[in-house]
């Protein structure tokens, strides 16, 4: 198919590159990553090699961001809070957004495996390939690829504690379920209140299968529900205090209390309140579980 | 009482996934299902039993259940007992009167 390409000026060529990365996304990957390094470091906080972590991280970031984009250019194009992207805008070439996503790719892995360690790398790597090989096809024939996506979005705090202690543990685990389980009912209200633009795009997200909103309902309420003793596990593998054990638990609640309204109202002003909730919940928490964790 | 909490959660989580797997498995309209209905509810079993498995493999990890060095946690809990190996009175050899 043939475009045309809209002659730039190097400004808007700059933002174009800025909007091909999601700065939103690689700047929650960023803090997820210093989150999970803090939590990690035993005594002091090398604030060199958290520098390392958190550039390399970005790139795999932006990296997964940009090649995603690149793969769902026409999706992105049928969907009216994409299409002003800019490869589907037609602001940018195909080829220059792969070759852009490819440098960032290599370059991430390279960086996280010479300034940081292998098995940091490896978990960017693993990452990169999840968000954008499985995840992204995945998009266009089941909704079971949120799921799915969820994997990747949830890893960056592993990786920060991976580089802060050279080795994967239980405590990381349970990081990676706790940013599992947040994005599931977060994302379920952003599909609920774009899923005509979902089903313009010809991706079936649950509320898209599901136009009653039956099965979306129940689901936001389970993981909203499962978020809830996992979020207390820090507590129990003595990485956080007791501020933290009760702040989690009142903050699960108000998350799970967001989540039932929405599943009993389905309508869009209540997931705009779970989804703000949400954008509440995750940096709170992780401000508790970093204000309150236990020295080694 | 934080360990409590945590059971107490955990339980209310796994009470509502097996009532929503039942629920899909075997509540049906007197109708019957909509054309489409079986392969939506099939898509989400699955939903379902992702959770519960993710929430299962923290409890334990928790409990201290799995053995292998990523799955243990890092920091040291406090110790409750000291067993004192060197010690002449302990027997670590014991009889077998029946020979």
């Amino acid at each position: 198919m043939q475009r045309s390409v809209a002659i730039a000026t190097p400004a808007s060529r700059l933002a174009d590159y800025a909007e091909l990365v999601k700065p939103r996304i690689t700047l929650m990957v960023v803090v997820t990553t210093a989150a999970g390094f803090y939590l990690g470091a035993r005594e002091s906080v090398d604030l060199l090699r958290l520098l390392h972590t958190l550039l390399g991280t970005s790139l795999v970031a932006a990296a997964a961001s940009a090649l995603n984009q690149v793969l769902e250019r026409d999706t992105d194009a049928r969907m009216l809070r994409t299409r002003s992207r800019p490869l589907p805008a037609g602001r940018m070439e195909t080829g220059a957004a792969l070759g852009f996503g490819l440098a960032l790719a290599a370059c991430g892995a390279a960086y996280l495996a010479t300034a940081v360690d292998l098995l940091t790398a490896g978990l960017g790597v693993a990452t990169l390939a999840l968000y954008v090989l499985v995840y992204t096809p995945l998009k266009r024939r089941s909704s079971l690829c949120t799921i799915v996506g969820a994997v990747p979005g949830a890893l960056p705090p592993v990786m920060g504690w991976t580089a802060a202690t050279g080795a994967l543990s239980a405590e990381a685990w349970v990081l990676f379920a706790i940013l599992f389980f947040w994005q599931l009912p977060h994302f379920l209200a952003i599909a609920w209140n774009h899923r005509e633009d979902y089903a313009r795009g010809g991706q079936p997200m649950l509320p898209v299968e599901d136009p009653g909103g039956a099965s979306t309902a129940r689901q936001i309420v389970l993981y909203c529900m499962a978020l809830l003793p996992v979020s207390l596990a820090p507590s129990l593998v003595h990485l956080t205090g007791p501020l933290y054990f009760y702040g989690a638990l009142l903050l699960g609640c108000a998350y799970l209390a967001a989540g039932v309204h929405a599943a009993r109202e389905r309508s869009r002003e209540a997931a705009l309140t779970l989804l703000r909730v949400s954008v509440i919940y995750l940096p709170a928490l992780l401000a508790l579980m970093t204000f309150d964790k236990v020295p080694l | 009482m934080q360990a409590a909490l945590f059971w107490l959660t955990g339980g209310a989580f796994f009470a509502l996934q097996l009532g929503m797997v039942l629920y899909l498995l075997y509540a049906s309209p007197a109708a019957g299902l909509a054309p489409g209905e079986g392969r939506r509810r099939r898509v989400e079993i699955v939903w379902t039993l992702v959770p519960a498995s993710i929430v299962v493999a923290v409890v334990l990890m928790v409990t201290g259940f799995t053995a292998s060095s990523w799955s243990r946690v890092r920091t040291a809990t406090a110790v409750e007992r000291v067993v004192d190996v060197d010690r002449d009175d302990v027997r670590l050899v014991r009889h077998d009167a029946r020979r």
